[in-house]
């Protein structure tokens, strides 16, 4: 049995040509070019979903100490190398719980005023546990996104896991600085000790 | 002459085009203060991705397609056993079984028309999984574990724009678990009647900046009744991620899967695949994410048309993401090369045919090149109003000119809880191997004593302009969701194959289509034991003819129970239309009959929560029935149950 000898027919496109290709190419990078040129601040998902998370839980959580009443203003302090850059400006001086906010990036923990909230950022890891000691008795409400944060005496961690950013809260630290914590952020959190 | 110089200033018009684009998109970001993230509510911050590996990520409310999320909880809890059998879950979504290994699965349409589901394109992490030679996706033969999967996500409606060609009714994109949440022992077995034996085991481990998974397992089943379908698949994934710094990270993926698909008396061939894949992510700054993928695909599918059938696989792709707060970017550009033995492109006679047998008729190594570059901007308005415009060019070497496939879109967030979204895009499926180049004559009975087929490789792509409006809405405090869409789809150049009065039927573009419909579904948290879902499908064609392959209806009903004693009971109601094969040329007309599907899955958990034990019923309602043709060989979905066994352990 002879092999069969049907050619198969030849197409009558053209390959793509070099025009095709340089507009290809063109037109990709031009898009790279332009994402490139206007590159903006610091403020990838995670840390936005960070910032959200320490902005918002003002609204979840009461201070005990009846002077911060008299404030006309709600701190939020960034202890340490601050991540953030600018990301918090849009919410600088908006008002929250009728209270003008305030956002202080600090180095030392002796400058936090009671009945605020502070962020300790991961440069002062190693130095966690005096922090936590020197804001003892004030009623500061300590976040953070340090690993471990709420079994080194922390409150509220943020962590990234699974591609996420998980709340975990302490309740027995929170309770021990006589802050009250809504039971609609307990629900949403995973609790700790 | 003028042809020529129309194309060129054609071009031209892109090019411009995709400069005004950036230029606005730069001008844009520097006018708009950045302050929607702290307005999103707290009880939504945690659900939200950081980085995903889908190509835009965006808030569901904020999407612009229907897109429906499968959770490795649902899967779980579903006591699915086929990967494809998750996908009855999904609002919109034909599931059809023909047997034990083969199964359609498609959104908006044919369900399976004319031969296989032809329109639905299918990824995981990343990877296409659709066979180009004959266009359809095996999923008997990709080695995944529903155990490691982290979510689904469906998304109904073209979207070529970014997902390239095929990707015509549909896209399935299957992202599994990180290797960071897989860490520990797990061990799952399951038994059940028709002689069914589901294992799978896994170990996952991290060792400073490598996190690593391996998963083994091993599927049998008698299969389905009728007809012979005994189905063997060993499988293997491996994934290892390697965080290089804290901006870059590697990641390689592997996976094996083979086994036996038994045809007939005496007749089960082996299918091979295998799979390699390596992602480049470099997280420029904060905003922008480079990343560049490759991966090598082999799979043999002797058992197609009981034909000789290998396919290779190469594919890179580069994309860059650019997410800041008024607008989101993604671009990229990718090459991929097809290369196809089938003994349908063989070339081969009759009297070849009947002197080899089917699986001897090697051909000749088929190629095809497909070259593509995409964009995809979104702006974000304001809070409530996003608009996203995106293109796909492609240079694919069955089609003759460039495919573009755009996509526009609105959404509009009239309030937090509620958003309506308009779309219009384009797409196309390109030609198959088949479709393009098929050629070969098998003995036949009647005169002229053979049959055969015959590409064309004249053949237009089938292409789609899908026009959708969609609504989402968040109800009782977060308890209740309602997603409604309608939508109207417009199909030129369908490829069927006609035999012109001679034994040799020649693939052409012969119908067009109009498609309508609309889709209704519901979740709702009823009690904090009891969770609820329900969805409901009406379409229709213009095609008198083509509209009978349609399932005009479907619907499903979901309860899951959280009883007391850690026992989850999860029932899932099912109603599927029926539907219609004309006849064709040695297959009669024949019609499948409307069915209820009940799924049960009932469990309880021991050993503070490493152990699960559940009971799973499939198909309770009928000991038998079919879902395609018996006379195209379809066998019956019978009544099946298992008894479970699921092991965590160090995790």
């Amino acid at each position: 049995m002879a092999k069969t000898t049907h050619r198969y027919p030849k197409r009558n496109t053209k390959k793509p040509g070099r025009f095709r290709i340089t507009v290809y190419t063109a037109v990709f990078l031009t898009t790279i070019f332009c994402s490139a040129v206007s590159a903006g601040p610091n403020d990838d998902r995670a840390l936005k979903i960070k910032a959200a998370y320490i902005y918002n839980i003002i609204n979840f959580v009461e201070w005990p100490d009846p002077n911060i009443h008299k404030n006309d203003s709600i701190t939020i302090y960034i202890l340490g190398k601050s991540p953030f850059d600018n990301l918090f400006e849009p919410v600088m001086g908006r008002t929250i719980k009728g209270k003008k906010l305030v956002i202080k990036n600090i180095d030392s923990p002796e400058t936090i005023k009671p009945g605020s909230l502070v962020f300790i950022c991961r440069s002062e890891k190693n130095r966690l546990e005096s922090i936590i000691h020197t804001l003892k008795q004030k009623a500061v409400l300590t976040l953070s996104d340090i690993q471990d944060f709420t079994r080194r005496g922390g409150m509220i961690c943020v962590p990234e896991k699974d591609e996420r950013i998980k709340l975990l809260i302490n309740v027995g630290n929170i309770k021990r600085e006589n802050i009250i914590i809504s039971s609609k952020l307990l629900e949403l959190a995973t609790l700790t000790d | 002459m003028k042809h020529a110089m129309n194309t060129q200033k054609t071009y031209q018009n892109i090019i411009a085009f995709f400069l005004c684009l950036s230029v606005l998109s730069v001008s844009k970001a520097a006018a708009q203060e950045p302050s929607h993230f702290f307005d999103i509510p707290i009880e939504e911050l945690s659900s939200m991705a950081i980085t995903t590996v889908s190509k835009r990520e965006e808030k569901i409310m904020e999407s612009p397609s229907a897109v429906y999320t499968l959770t490795a909880e649902q899967i779980k809890y579903s006591g699915a056993k086929k990967l494809t059998d998750i996908f009855r879950m999904v609002p919109g979504v034909d599931v059809v079984d023909i047997n034990a290994y083969y199964t359609g699965v498609q959104a908006r349409g044919f369900a399976f028309f004319p031969k296989y589901a032809r329109q639905s394109l299918v990824l995981i992490d990343g990877r296409t999984v659709y066979s180009p030679q004959i266009n359809t996706t095996f999923w008997d033969q990709v080695p995944v574990f529903l155990e490691n999967i982290e979510r689904i996500e469906v998304i109904r409606g073209p979207n070529a724009a970014l997902y390239g060609a095929n990707a015509f009714n549909s896209v399935i994109n299957i992202i599994t678990m990180n290797p960071e949440k897989t860490r520990g022992v797990f061990f799952s077995a399951a038994a059940g009647n028709r002689e069914a034996a589901w294992t799978t085991a896994r170990i996952g481990g991290k060792s400073g900046n490598l996190c690593f998974r391996a998963t083994a397992g091993y599927q049998e089943t008698e299969g389905f009744g009728g007809t012979r379908n005994w189905f063997r698949k060993p499988q293997a994934t491996l994934r290892a991620d390697y965080r290089i710094d804290s901006s870059s990270m590697l990641s390689f993926h592997s996976g094996y899967a083979g086994g036996d698909r038994e045809m007939g008396p005496d007749d089960d061939p082996e299918v091979t695949s295998y799979f390699l894949l390596a992602k480049y992510e470099k997280r420029l700054n904060s905003e922008n994410l480079f990343q560049i993928q490759y991966y090598h695909d082999y799979r043999n599918s002797a058992f197609t048309f009981g034909h000789d059938d290998k396919l290779r696989t190469d594919d890179v792709e580069i994309q860059f993401n650019r997410n800041s707060e008024t607008y989101d970017l993604v671009c990229g550009a990718g090459y991929r090369i097809d290369r196809v033995r089938h003994g349908f492109l063989s070339g081969e006679n009759y009297l070849a045919y009947a002197a080899k047998g089917p699986r001897n008729l090697n051909s000749e190594t088929r190629y095809n090149h497909i070259l593509k570059t995409f964009v995809n901007l979104t702006w974000h308005i304001s809070n409530r109003l996003h608009v996203s415009a995106a293109l796909m060019m492609e240079d694919n070497r069955f089609v003759k000119e460039l495919m573009f496939s755009p996509k526009g879109s609105i959404v509009y967030l009239p309030g937090q809880n509620h958003s309506l979204r308009f779309s219009i895009s384009r797409a196309y499926r390109t030609p198959s191997f088949i479709e393009e180049s098929a050629f070969f004559t098998v003995p036949f009975s009647q005169a002229p004593g053979y049959i055969g087929q015959k590409g064309n490789s004249s053949l237009s792509p089938e292409r789609i302009v899908a026009f959708e409006l969609g609504y989402r809405g968040i109800f009782l405090n977060n308890r209740m969701t309602i997603s409604t869409e309608i939508f109207y789809h417009d199909i030129n150049n369908l490829i069927i194959y006609d035999d012109d009065g001679t034994s040799i039927f020649e693939y052409k573009n012969a119908r067009n289509n109009t498609v309508k419909g609309i889709e209704l579904s519901f979740s709702l948290k009823a009690a904090h034991w009891w969770d609820l879902r329900f969805h409901y499908t009406y379409q229709e064609g213009s095609d008198d003819l083509l509209d009978g392959y349609i399932i005009e209806q479907k619907a499903g009903l979901i309860n899951r129970f959280y009883l007391p004693k850690g026992l989850v009971l999860n029932t899932q109601l099912f109603y599927v239309d029926q539907f219609h094969f004309e006849a064709e040329p040695f297959t009669p007309e024949s019609t499948v009959h409307d069915y209820t599907r009940l799924d049960i899955r009932l469990s309880r958990t021991f050993l503070s929560d490493h152990l699960e034990i559940a009971v799973i019923g499939q198909n309770l309602l009928d000991t038998r029935h079919q879902e395609y043709p018996e006379a195209l060989g379809a066998a019956e979905a019978t009544r099946t149950y298992f008894l479970e066994l699921r092991y965590t352990f160090g995790n």
